[in-house]
């Protein structure tokens, strides 16, 4: 049968379904790419598999994260099948079925190559959305993770960009540049008649984010990751694993598929579901990820229950100088979920302390406001918002 | 040879090779597809592994002029595009204040002859054959700067106000890199062609060291290259802070035959490590495998 479709379609068509897989698989390809990967392969000689492999990767590919996907799947569409290969399998075997209403991530122009939604349960407003968003990670099924993994493909931080210190020259800026004003007027016998202003620069906030991975959290630990993962695409954003060890995910983080990224992040963590030595994570986060701390102050955001098993001297310690480095410090808990919950353990109070902000992440849905807090934050002062609780703020 | 365009990947692979830069199939496929599609092709890669010299190597190629411009944050039009020469302008305003009426004045003002040209618009006014443009490590320049490249990696046109929008006479065959210090943006890379950059394997490299440091004797190349080769498969395990670039590994060659060794012995690794590794912490971690990546069978 697979003969005589491919007798049927042409070569072009055949480079469009290409093209939808690879959509499909969360690669940003546009009919403008496709367009491109036809010239070229127009204008090689192609002498092998390879040639043809090499020329649609170069027009294609933008991120050498995504390579993985795309050999897979050039493997199933151009024959020589290799499905016993491991990253085949992280290759969804059908579109996937995105969702209702403009879930698409591309521009309108593309429709044509996009996968219709299908799945008519899952659109935006039903009852089962709105379950699926407020039932706890804990208790999903697979079937109801793999969906709720589907859901939350539609979610993206939109995070405003944050002032930083360099200035730069801008009409509307609140503050005169005089250093410009005294130049310019050189040329106007002395006169100041054009006034020049500056504004402050601004950069994308930078995030870092750290998801406990211990045994208390395992339950949590891989949904939230699948979750954040389409979430944070386009932000700043480092993530690590903390654990017994601190384990980066911000390559990890950068595949489009959140699959590839679960298999990938797989391979970094050594230590899932095992002790949790926040304090040693920390120190080694401030110590040997300098360059994080340096320049803007970053967004810590801390995803924890804050059941600490590591040494009690100088988890306080390091927690306030995390919070005192960072821009905000936003702990996520997963046991805000049980109504009358206070942070009275050891490690949630010194937590509950130093925190700006203490907010529930067992589900979508809170995993998701999470995104709308940070865009609230980044214009206010951090002394403006009370401490996340009601205990003085100790530096 | 030279200043011709080659016709295919194979070509290209054999064109590269004669100026001296070993490139893979694959490399070759993206430079050939960029040259005749006129696309920008973008390179990334770790730091060292030959980005910009690839861009250097396709102008030896192709006969054309290499104009280079390097990002850096806070990079902007001034620098990169064009500048008026006020100086030069106030000057001709005052000489011409008597004899020329104002209107005259002005229009002579803005001419081709009070602009300075930046690396852009030296790269579209190049005479043919045209330039290559090379906008390296494009990842430390800011967005906005990102955002004015648009236009001109689009349409190869820039406008200029008061003067007017100049066309690529030749199109530029343009390389942009990135260290991927961070992600560019989405909007640059579709207007692009991409190329991963890996470190080469140990023959490539081979051939690469003999090339650029023809002085060294084949034994010490070999060396050279497999200590490398491993310190660089290691890095990881070893927890160095960055693994050796293809340009370190030549230096260092370089280094010891400007020191008359003819083969890779402790002393000679500890002597010229300086060259290698610029890191006190990476140097002390690097000194317990010396021995083990001096042996000489070859790496698995």
């Amino acid at each position: 049968m697979a003969e005589d479709r491919d007798a049927e379609l042409s070569f072009a068509a055949r480079l469009v379904d290409f093209g939808r897989s690879l959509r499909a698989s969360g690669l940003p390809i546009d009919s403008n790419r496709l367009a491109l990967a036809q010239r070229s392969l127009l204008i090689t000689e192609l002498t092998s598999r390879a040639a043809v492999r090499d020329a649609l990767a170069v027009c294609l590919l933008s991120r050498i994260e995504d390579e993985a996907v795309f050999l897979a799947q050039f493997d199933a569409f151009f024959g020589f099948q290799d499905l016993a290969s491991p990253v085949q399998s992280l290759v969804p075997p059908a579109p996937e079925p995105a969702g209702g209403d403009g879930i698409t991530m591309a521009p309108s122009s593309l429709e044509s190559i996009v996968p219709d939604a299908k799945d008519d349960a899952i659109t935006e407003g039903s009852s089962a959305v709105f379950e699926l968003r407020h039932a706890d990670f804990a208790t999903l099924s697979e079937a109801e993770r793999d969906a709720l993994i589907a859901l939350a493909q539609q979610t993206q931080f939109v995070i405003p960009n944050q002032r930083i210190r360099r200035r730069h020259p801008s009409d509307a800026g609140p503050r005169l540049d005089w250093r410009e004003i005294i130049r310019r007027s050189q040329g106007t016998q002395g006169e100041p008649l054009d006034l020049a202003r500056i504004d402050r620069q601004r950069k994308p906030a930078r995030l870092i984010v750290l998801l406990d991975t211990s045994g208390s959290m395992a339950a949590y630990a891989r949904t939230t990751l699948a979750c954040l993962h389409p979430m944070l695409r386009g932000c700043d954003a480092h993530v690590f694993a903390v654990g017994n060890r601190v384990s980066e995910l911000t390559h990890a983080f950068k595949c489009r598929n959140t699959d590839a990224m679960l298999q990938r992040a797989g391979h970094a963590i050594e230590d899932y579901a095992t002790g949790t030595r926040l304090a040693d994570c920390l120190r080694s986060l401030r110590l040997a990820h300098t360059a994080l701390w340096q320049g803007r102050r970053p967004w810590v955001i801390l995803i924890s229950d804050g059941l600490d098993t590591g040494g009690a001297s100088d988890f306080a310690k390091e927690v306030r100088k995390i919070s005192a480095a960072a821009h905000r410090f936003v702990w996520v808990n997963p046991l805000m979920r049980y109504a009358g919950y206070q942070p009275i353990a050891r490690g949630p109070h010194v937590l509950a302390l130093n925190a700006d902000e203490m907010v529930a992440g067992h589900n979508l849905a809170s995993i998701a406001g999470l995104g709308e807090l940070l865009r609230r934050r980044v214009f206010t002062s951090r002394f403006q918002t009370q401490p996340a609780s009601d205990y003085p703020r100790v530096f | 040879m030279i200043g011709s365009v080659p016709a295919s990947a194979q070509a290209w692979v054999a064109a590269l090779a004669a100026v001296g830069y070993f490139a893979d199939q694959r490399m070759a496929t993206a430079v050939h597809l960029a040259v005749t599609l006129q696309r920008p092709l973008l390179l990334e890669g770790a730091p060292g592994v030959g980005k910009t010299e690839l861009a250097k190597a396709i102008a030896i190629v192709l006969g054309r002029d290499l104009v280079r411009l390097q990002c850096y944050d806070g990079l902007d039009e001034r620098d990169a595009l064009y500048e008026w020469n006020y100086a030069a302008q106030m000057l001709h305003a005052r000489l011409r204040q008597e004899t020329q009426s104002a209107a005259e004045i002005e229009r002579s003002l803005y001419s081709s002859e009070y602009l300075i040209e930046r690396p852009l618009l030296k790269a579209l006014q190049a005479p043919a054959p045209g330039a290559v443009l090379l906008i390296d490590e494009l990842d430390r320049a800011d967005e906005p700067f990102e955002a004015f490249l648009l236009e001109y990696l689009g349409e190869f046109q820039v406008s200029i106000p008061a003067f007017k929008t100049v066309r690529a006479a030749n199109t530029p065959v343009t390389l942009l890199t990135s260290n991927r210090s961070r992600e560019l943006n989405d909007a640059i890379k579709r207007r692009c062609l991409f190329h991963w950059m890996t470190f080469p394997d140990r023959d490539r490299e081979l051939a690469i060291v003999r090339a650029q440091a023809p002085g060294a004797s084949a034994q010490l190349t070999e060396a050279v290259t497999d200590f490398v080769q491993r310190m660089r498969a290691a890095s990881d395990a070893v927890g160095l802070s960055r693994a050796p670039g293809i340009a370190e590994a030549i230096e260092w060659a370089r280094a010891l035959v400007a020191l008359r060794f003819t083969s890779l012995d402790p002393q000679a690794v500890a002597d010229t490590l300086g060259v290698l590794v610029k890191d006190q912490e990476d140097w002390q971690r690097l000194e317990p495998h010396i021995h083990q990546w001096l042996k000489t069978e070859t790496p698995s």
